[in-house]
């Protein structure tokens, strides 16, 4: 099986390759490794840790020219991958063509998570438009329930199986942008404090408070607490001057969410790698990359930004 | 010496080493001075004689930056080697540690910031934000 490397009108390739297997697994990426490391392009792995051990045993030595990363930490927000994993890597090599295989996407992604990650996958297409890159994601037949296959049509331009190679017939992934912005559950029993200009020092001595009680401690529960200011800061700066902070336990985590009368109309807000001398904000940018993972919910009613993280 | 008090702010700064550009005084918020007493979310600075040149606690956010980046802006003007002492820093947040980068990228050529005692609400952030880009050097 081989993979495409340019198309007319898009430098940007980004095939999805649904498997069955570790026969089918390796068919589809080791050739296209090996094509990459032949042409010279820095190759890159993010997948669980499971498919970079089967990937290091079939590459043996040419393994050590292949940067590999375990998706399930580098990936656990979906929001991460792009500044904190793709783009980390194709921004280091501008010069030619930069080959990444991603496996956002694996059997074990809870219901809260799913969203974030069907989102991400549609989000890569503007996120990486007329760029010389080609990223590769897997996806398990066996493991992965078919609506996730069939929406992984939606946000991939091609798809590879093993019959072949194809064009998506039904790819749309502004459609997948726009039906996954839906309104995030109420949750159970949260503590919530209104705030305004001047209240930050309020906000992270509430976040801290519930959060250290329910278990969280140390560099994390400093990390939350950055957050929880960062988020009250775009709601002061972008949302309207005031904003709610709620924060309660789900399923062994830590959950945060700040809401507020913003809209965001960026959908790459936050998942853009910033440059170190532009002044922008990065408060979004840093969320998506401390947290376990990130939920938003916008539109022209307000937004609400949701995160999660793991005691 | 003197003590300004504003209504987040207490700052004490050394007359001669006094930071450039506008009193923090006519800033935003500066209008309530006065309204409420001491606040742990305070921030204050000393601007001191060498070699640390600022000694910092309490915490930088949206409310406080102003007093950061008039101090640092301050040390930018100097020119000199920048030493920082933040043993009493509880909190910054993402652009007050921006501000930081920026101020080292404003010093001459060869000159550097050095931090002291940096807690890991700083160090963390500026590890996200381009470690390698900027002349500061964390003091381990």
């Amino acid at each position: 099986m081989t993979t495409t490397t340019t198309t007319a009108v898009d430098p940007f390739v980004h095939p999805a390759l649904f498997y069955r297997g570790a026969r089918q697994y390796l068919d589809g990426t080791v050739p296209f490794i090996r094509e990459g490391l032949a042409a010279g392009e820095p190759v890159a792995v993010a997948v669980p840790p499971q498919n970079v051990e089967l990937l290091r045993a079939e590459l043996g030595e040419a393994a050590s020219e292949v940067r590999f990363l375990d998706m399930t930490r580098a990936g656990r927000n979906p929001g991460r991958i792009i500044p904190g994993v793709l783009r980390a890597f194709a921004d280091l090599h501008p010069a030619g063509r930069v080959r990444i295989i991603g496996e956002p996407i694996w059997a074990g992604r809870s219901a809260t998570e799913y969203p974030a990650c069907v989102q991400h996958e549609a989000l890569i297409n503007l996120a990486f438009s007329g760029r010389a890159v080609t990223i590769l994601c897997p996806y398990d037949l066996d493991g992965l329930d078919p609506s996730v296959i069939a929406e992984a049509e939606m946000t991939h331009p091609v798809v590879m199986d093993g019959y072949g190679q194809r064009t998506s017939r039904v790819y749309a992934p502004e459609r997948i942008i726009q039906d996954y912005n839906q309104p995030l559950p109420d949750p159970v029993d949260a503590a919530a404090l209104g705030f305004a200009g001047g209240d930050l020092g309020r906000v992270r001595d509430f976040v801290v408070g519930h959060a250290a009680s329910m278990g969280l401690c140390g560099e994390r529960l400093e990390d939350l607490r950055l957050i929880a200011s960062e988020l009250a800061a775009n709601s002061l700066d972008y949302g309207g001057g005031s904003g709610t902070v709620r924060i309660w336990a789900e399923n062994g985590q830590v959950a945060v969410d700040v809401t507020d009368a913003g809209h965001i109309l960026d959908p790459l807000a936050g998942r853009r790698p910033a440059d170190p001398r532009q002044r922008g904000s990065r408060g979004l940018l840093v969320t998506n990359l401390l947290s376990d993972l990130v939920r938003i919910h916008t539109n022209q009613d307000g937004t609400t930004v949701r995160v999660y993280f793991s005691t | 010496m003197s003590i300004v008090d504003f209504r987040m702010v207490t700052v004490t700064i050394w007359p001669e080493v006094r930071p450039r550009g506008p009193s923090p005084a006519a800033g935003p918020g500066s209008s309530t001075s006065g309204v409420r007493g001491p606040s742990p979310h305070d921030l204050h600075i000393d601007l001191t004689g060498p070699p640390v040149r600022l000694k910092v606690s309490g915490d930088i956010d949206r409310t406080t930056r102003r007093l950061w980046e008039e101090a640092l802006g301050g040390l930018v003007t100097q020119g000199d080697d920048m030493h920082i002492d933040l043993a009493g820093l509880t909190f910054v947040d993402v652009r007050g540690t921006w501000l930081l980068t920026q101020a080292a990228r404003g010093l001459p050529r060869g000159k550097k910031v050095f931090l002291h005692h940096a807690p890991y609400c700083l160090r963390s952030v500026l590890a996200l934000i381009g470690p390698d880009s900027f002349p500061i050097e964390v003091e381990t």
